[in-house]
């Protein structure tokens, strides 16, 4: 029963047809094959470093060949799906009932690109640190970042390798057999013709009835692209390889820049610093909140990801620390009044953005002479801490023993370092975007369209609601080509275009010819396709 | 380090560029050029998808036309 169902249902010779219609012989129908091919060698260059876990890449020169071969397989999907998502534009290809193709196809290009994004986010490099605090807010403006969190690499990388892959392939699988059961759609009709009206529901054999066939085989051709998409990727991967600065860390940063870290560490306790400031999903601030006119989902969901500055960077970690002076440095803060505490926190800013950058005899910060309570102490073990090594692991440990979350260490490095870094890399403020990486490398092309809102120099793109502004626009564009079928008058756009009679100028050609013998023709040489 | 193309609010870096024009070029080759083997396959006139591939004198042609005013094939 089933396997009479499965029979009927899909036929074999649709789904591995041996012949197929004349007029799909432009070379724009071959991006859809090149585009499988490249998403399966995304999918084998992306296992292999999966079975070899996320360092092996950074220190193995085969694993950097293959995380290559990974970065230039994605490029090239990108590449094809693109080209065969233009392909199939210009040729209206949802008529005749093939509108649920199109949709699948669409969604499975954005599931890509996310699966792409949270790629970069796992390369656990710079490139992956500067992308992850740069979208931060755009996720906590729309209120997802408790499930969707960009500073939390084990998550990102579960999307990454398993969630986002896995709906990807069912998408693709599902695209393909409709594209298989129902057919290549036929060209759009000359000016006058007459053809039989499709009808939902007709097999396939009838939608071809008076259109030419020509042998086919698939599997040739998809064995013949595979190599042509294998060759590309392995030659880009070779000439090109692909970049990897290194992150930087507490340690990386306490060493290089010992003023900058206590000074931003200073901010972290006295409640000043940028995060302490943010709102949800940190705290109850509202330095980076943003909204939708009145309606603000960052609000509303609330702080899903709590930090307490003061505890997670000093006072936390300085409980670790069990040396009387510490301890009794620590006791001696809590117990002054705020007041006192204000008094020795500003003193010491003060005096931090006066420091020359030498270190005392402990390798600690040296400041000029003045009343800063307990704070040198303090920070002085802190920074112990940071070049130890030992902050670095603090900032990652809840109790468990697998640490994968890095939100605590990225948003103090953001406070200074990671910016300062990226001014270095030209990849600062307005220079940046999301699609950029570091070096002479192309990043996310295929995310232009939605970094270039940002460029706008007015509007809500320009303001404190710019990143949720940004989504929602790109999410209105998305819905659009998602839907692009069923959208009245944007659905018979590629007729107005005339691309598509290039694309099938050959099989104009022979129609116009073979009318030429009818007894009864269309008007002169130069007639053209129905504009109704 | 990154190169830029700054022209008014299109910003966009040197390599990304490059790759956009890449795909311009290749899309529009592509629209000009047929698939070889196909527009040989293609060249092999009247075959209908027999598997005989024999020559199908009974098929249809390709297409229907009518003197322009004539019916608009409903899609």
């Amino acid at each position: 029963m089933l396997r009479q169902r499965l029979t009927t249902s899909f036929p074999a010779d649709q789904l591995l047809p041996d012949k197929q219609p004349a007029y799909v012989r432009s070379s724009v129908y071959l991006f859809g094959a090149l585009t499988i091919a490249s998403l399966a060698l995304v999918i084998l260059t992306g296992t292999v470093l999966a079975i070899f876990g996320p360092q092996w890449w950074h220190t193995n020169g085969v694993g950097h060949f293959f995380n290559s071969l990974h970065l230039w397989s994605v490029e090239a999907l990108f590449f094809f799906m693109v080209l065969h998502l233009w392909g199939m534009f210009f040729m209206g290809a949802w008529r005749d009932s093939r509108g649920r193709t199109w949709v699948m196809g669409a969604v499975a290009f954005a599931v890509s690109m996310v699966a792409a994004f949270t790629g970069y986010l796992s390369q656990s490099n710079f490139d992956s640190q500067w992308i992850a605090v740069s979208a931060k807010d755009m996720f906590n403006g729309l209120g997802v970042a408790g499930v969707f969190n960009v500073l939390n690499f084990g998550q990102m990388y579960g999307f990454h390798i398993f969630i986002l892959p896995a709906a990807l392939i069912g998408l693709v699988a599902v695209h393909i057999v409709l594209v298989r059961l129902r057919g290549v759609v036929r060209p759009y009709p000359l000016k006058g013709e007459q053809r039989e009206p499709y009808a939902p529901g007709i097999t396939q054999e009838r939608y071809y009835r008076g259109v030419r066939m020509v042998p086919y085989d698939l599997l040739r051709e998809v064995a013949l692209l595979g190599a042509v998409a294998l060759v590309l990727v392995v030659a880009c991967a070779a000439i090109f390889s692909s970049p990897d600065a290194k992150p930087l860390t507490m340690q990386s940063v306490a060493r290089s820049d010992p003023v900058g870290f206590v000074t931003v560490s200073l901010s972290e306790l006295a409640d000043t610093s940028a995060i302490a400031q943010y709102g949800p999903p940190y705290n109850t601030g509202n330095g980076s909140t943003q909204s939708f006119g009145p309606f603000s989902p960052q609000q509303l969901v609330g702080a899903t990801l709590p930090i307490d500055t003061a505890q997670a960077y000093v006072l936390g970690p300085l409980d670790t620390v069990k040396t009387a002076a510490v301890t009794a440095a620590v006791q001696t803060f809590s117990a002054a009044p705020a007041s006192q505490q204000g008094i020795w926190e500003t003193a010491y800013a003060t005096a931090l953005g006066k420091a020359d950058g030498s270190l005392d005899a402990d390798g600690h910060v040296k400041v000029a002479a003045g009343d800063y309570g307990p704070l040198p102490v303090m920070f002085g073990a802190v920074l112990d801490l940071a070049r130890s090594g030992a902050l670095d692991g603090l900032l990652l440990t809840d109790g468990a023993f697998y640490q994968t979350d890095y939100t605590k260490p990225l948003l103090f490095l953001n406070e200074m370092a990671l910016p300062t870094r990226a001014g270095q890399l030209n990849l600062l403020g307005n220079q940046w975007g999301m699609m950029n990486e570091t070096g002479p490398y192309p990043g996310q092309a295929w995310l232009w369209l939605y970094t270039f809102w940002y460029q706008i120099p007015f509007g809500p793109y320009n303001g404190p609601n710019a990143d949720i502004a940004v989504w929602a626009t790109m999410a209105v564009l998305t819905l659009a080509l998602i839907f692009l079928p069923y959208i009245p008058g944007l659905n018979r756009l590629p007729e107005s275009l005339g691309v598509h009679r290039l694309i099938w100028r050959e099989h104009y050609r022979e129609a116009r010819a073979a009318a030429r013998q009818q007894p009864v023709t269309i008007a002169g040489d130069d007639a053209e396709t129905s504009s109704s | 380090m990154s190169q830029y193309i700054h022209i008014g609010i299109v910003l966009i870096t040197v390599p990304n560029l490059v790759i956009i024009g890449l795909m311009l070029g290749v899309f529009a080759l592509a629209v000009v050029l047929p698939i070889p083997a196909r527009h040989w396959a293609t060249q092999r006139e009247g075959y209908n998808g027999n598997e005989s591939n024999e020559l199908d004198i009974d098929a249809p042609p390709a297409t229907h036309h009518e003197l322009p005013g004539g019916p608009t094939a409903a899609r």
